[in-house]
């Protein structure tokens, strides 16, 4: 079966939820209702409405403009054999050929707020091409004069996070050199105005969102500028006292435990956590938690030792 | 077009939008339009906004009042999802055996 068997009709009445004889005006109410409930911008971050919206815009410009309509009535179900299909779909592998969408190492990009080609189903574009991504079906209006912006998510690991450092990006086959100041959060979003899609005939450029992905660390965890670590120390230290290597984030630092520390306690480093993002040279702590590691296969000797050593110990 | 700002002339006629749209919008502090030397702009950094809330008042049909709350509501959803992003991660930090005391 080749691609274009697989490809499913759309019933773009019922994703309006309107019969076939609908009006021009029932399926702008219709589709305002609808838009008000799915639209993009009413749901950030909801990929499931964003997938409900591109239909609901597909059908919204097919059923609301009438030539569109009349050719999407007269093939219907049989679309597959219409006369214009073939003209269609040829011209549809130009223009899609024409198309390119970058991303780079790390780095996912992505346009938001409204619709291009590329989001409307290939059932759309074997029906009737392209080329309706500057105006809406339904009022003729257009709504883009700047550029798009684009969404872009950089995933760094915790330890990059720690240094302000410059990285470039691959945006659409233009490069993009970014500096990235220490201390950057999980989740945080900057905006490189004028870094969007280019704009048209003059227009302004839109803008470039990065979000950073901070991808966990096997050592520290962080919370806010704070870093927390473990530090194994064995019976002896714990009860005898005695000092322990430490890892930070710039190296090892010796600390000292003291006698009869508790499994579980929990010592603070001052100024060894993470950088405060914009704030140079202030950083937060790092509080290191203590295991105590109890000797596993005791001697007959050590065995005798600690039976002695329970025995001054009971009450 | 004048530097960074677009003619507010022009803006009506890019858009196709009614002049008492975009001054209803300027009333209520959604965007700014600046007056200098006889001419009105309307900035360049705007344009975002401007080109949603034309979307919203023509594709769905919520009136400027509308735009305000949607607005307002949005802001407020978008602090919630920053909360609730927040004490995820906290969330995250106790699962794995961490305290902070």
């Amino acid at each position: 079966m080749n691609r274009i068997e697989k490809m499913p009709y759309i019933n773009y009445y019922k994703i309006l939820g309107v019969d076939r004889n609908a009006t021009a005006e029932d399926i702008k109410k219709a589709y305002r209702k609808l838009a008000r409930k799915l639209h993009p911008d009413l749901n950030p971050n909801d990929k499931e409405a964003h997938r409900k919206f591109q239909e609901l815009n597909e059908a919204n410009e097919v059923l609301s403009d009438p030539e569109k309509r009349a050719r999407y009535d007269k093939y219907g179900e049989n679309w597959k054999h219409g006369e214009e299909y073939e003209k269609a779909q040829q011209q549809h592998q130009q223009q899609r050929g024409r198309q390119q969408w970058g991303s780079g190492d790390g780095q996912t990009f992505y346009t938001q707020g409204d619709f291009s080609d590329d989001d409307f189903s290939d059932f759309f574009h074997s029906m009737f091409g392209s080329g309706f991504s500057q105006r809406s079906g339904s009022t003729g209006r257009r709504y883009r004069f700047k550029g798009a912006d684009y969404q872009a998510e950089l995933h760094l690991t915790l330890r990059q996070a720690t240094q302000t450092h410059q990285q470039t990006l691959s945006v659409h086959d233009k490069n993009v050199r970014i500096t990235i100041p220490a201390g950057v959060a999980d989740g945080q979003k900057i905006k490189l105005a004028g870094y969007g899609q280019p704009g048209a005939e003059g227009s302004p450029s839109g803008d470039l969102y990065i979000t950073f992905i901070i991808e966990e660390d096997p050592h520290f965890k962080r919370l806010g500028n704070d870093l927390h670590t473990e530090a194994a120390i064995n019976l002896y230290t714990a009860v005898l006292g005695g000092t322990v290597m430490i890892d930070t984030l710039d190296g090892q630092v010796k600390m000292t435990i003291k006698a009869g520390t508790q499994p579980g306690s929990k010592l603070r480093l001052k100024g060894k956590g993470f950088p405060v993002y914009k704030k140079e040279g202030a950083f937060g702590d790092l509080y290191v938690t203590l295991k105590v590691q109890l000797p596993e296969h005791l001697s007959d000797k050590e065995k005798e030792l600690f039976s002695e050593l329970s025995k001054l110990r009971k009450p | 077009m004048s530097g960074n700002r677009l003619l507010y002339s022009e803006c009506l006629r890019i858009y196709e939008v009614e002049a008492s749209f975009i001054e209803s919008l300027h009333e209520v502090g959604l965007i700014h339009v600046v007056d200098q030397e006889e001419e009105r702009f309307i900035e360049y950094d705007d344009l975002s906004d401007l080109e949603q809330f034309i979307r919203w008042h023509y594709e769905m049909d919520i009136n400027v009042q509308g735009i305000d709350a949607l607005r307002h509501m949005l802001e407020r959803v978008k602090s919630l999802q920053s909360e609730l992003d927040q004490l995820r991660h906290e969330l995250r930090f106790y699962k794995s055996g961490f305290s902070h005391t």
